[in-house]
C-alpha cells in the first residue's frame, strides 16, 4: 500500500517528467519549424545558399529572429512576409511566379514545347517523304501505259 | 511545297531549341551583380531603441523632427574605418542643419567596438543594438550600410559601401531638400 507521502512524491515526479517531455517536444517542434522556414529563405549575403545552409552572421540572425517570432506565436506566412518586407521577394528561395518572374517560369517551357512540336512535325514530314519515295507506284497512269506498250512489244 | 514545309519546321525546331539553351544558360550562369532596391525606401523607418556606448538610450521617435543619417558598422570592417573621417566631416558641415548622424555597431563584440571607437574617434553618437534585430529590420546586407531618414521618419535613401565626402554631401542635401 502506498502511503500519502509517497503518493505525493510520485505525483510531483510525474508532473516534472511530463513537463520536461512537453517542453522538449515544444522545443523540438520550434526547432523543426525554424529549420523549415530557414530553407525557404535565401541568405542575402551568400551566393545561392539558403539561411538553413549558411553560417554567416546574417543567417544566424535570421534564424534567431525566426525562432523569436515563432515563440511569439507568429505563423510561417507572417514570418516570411516580415523578411519580404525587409529584403523583397528575392529573399525567398522560390520566388513567387508573378509579374516578370512568370515569364521566366513559362518561357523556357513554352520554347521547349514549341521546339519539340516543330521537331516532331519535321520528323513526320520527313518520314512521309521517304515513305513516298520508297513505296512502289501501282496506279500511275503513265507507268501503266508504258507497261501495256511493253507487253504489246512482247 | 512539301520541301518548304519541311525546311520551315526544321528551322523553327532548331531556333526554339537554341533559344531554350540560351535562356537556360542565362538563368544558370549569368552573374546578377545588381543590388536589389530596398523595399523600405519611401516607407517609415522601423522604430528602434539603441544603447549608446556611454550607456544612454536613444530611440528613433525621440529624433522626430530631425533628419537622421544611420550608419551601420563593424570593428572588423575596413571600409568602416576609412569612412569614419568622412562622417566626422559631414557631421561638422551639417552641424547647423537638423541632421543627426548616428552610428550603429553590429556583428561585433563590445570590447572590439570600443577599441574601434578609441582608434577612430567620431564626433557623432555611436550605439549598439541590444536586441540584435534592428539591422534585419532595416534589411541590412553588409557593412558599412547607411540609411538617410527624413524629418518625418521616412527612409529616403540607402547607400551600401564606403561613404566619402561627395556621397555624404549628395545624400545629406537630398535629405534637407526632402528628395526621394
Amino acid at each position: 500500500m502506498i502511503n500519502k507521502n509517497n503518493q505525493n512524491y510520485i505525483f510531483i515526479f510525474a508532473f516534472i517528467i511530463s513537463n520536461i517531455l512537453i517542453f522538449n517536444s515544444y522545443a523540438d517542434s520550434i526547432d523543426k519549424q525554424v529549420s523549415e522556414i530557414s530553407k525557404e529563405l535565401l541568405c542575402p549575403v551568400c551566393r545561392g545558399q539558403t539561411v538553413a545552409e549558411s553560417n554567416s552572421d546574417l543567417a544566424n540572425d535570421f534564424r534567431d529572429i525566426i525562432k523569436t517570432k515563432l515563440q511569439e506565436g507568429q505563423s510561417r506566412e507572417e514570418i516570411l512576409n516580415y523578411f519580404i518586407s525587409r529584403y523583397g521577394d528575392s529573399v525567398l528561395s522560390s520566388p513567387p511566379a508573378k509579374g516578370i518572374r512568370l515569364i521566366i517560369w513559362i518561357l523556357p517551357v513554352a520554347v521547349l514545347l514549341f521546339g519539340l512540336i516543330s521537331l516532331i512535325r519535321f520528323l513526320k514530314i520527313k518520314s512521309k517523304i521517304q515513305e513516298r519515295s520508297i513505296r512502289p507506284i501501282e496506279n500511275d497512269k503513265y507507268l501503266n501505259d508504258v507497261d501495256k506498250e511493253l507487253n504489246k512489244l512482247d | 511545297m512539301q520541301n518548304i514545309k519541311t525546311n520551315l519546321s526544321a528551322i523553327l525546331a532548331f531556333t526554339a531549341i537554341i533559344v531554350f539553351i540560351f535562356i537556360m544558360y542565362l538563368a544558370l550562369f549569368s552573374k546578377n551583380t545588381k543590388i536589389p532596391e530596398s523595399p523600405l525606401l519611401g516607407k517609415t523607418a522601423p522604430s528602434f531603441t539603441l544603447k549608446t556606448f556611454d550607456n544612454k538610450t536613444i530611440d528613433l521617435d525621440s529624433l522626430k523632427g530631425k533628419s537622421v543619417v544611420l550608419n551601420f558598422w563593424s570593428s572588423w570592417c575596413i571600409p568602416c574605418k576609412d569612412e569614419t573621417s568622412a562622417l566626422n566631416r559631414a557631421n561638422f558641415r551639417f552641424k547647423d542643419s537638423d541632421i543627426v548622424f548616428l552610428g550603429v555597431n553590429i556583428w561585433d563584440d563590445r570590447e572590439n567596438a570600443l577599441n574601434f571607437i578609441n582608434s577612430y574617434p567620431s564626433d557623432y553618437t555611436n550605439a549598439y543594438d541590444p536586441s540584435n534585430e534592428i539591422h534585419v529590420n532595416f534589411g541590412i546586407q553588409g557593412v558599412p550600410e547607411t540609411f538617410f531618414i527624413n524629418k518625418e521618419g521616412i527612409i529616403l535613401n540607402r547607400f551600401q559601401g564606403e561613404l566619402n565626402d561627395n556621397i555624404l554631401n549628395y545624400f545629406s542635401n537630398q535629405l534637407l531638400n526632402n528628395k526621394l
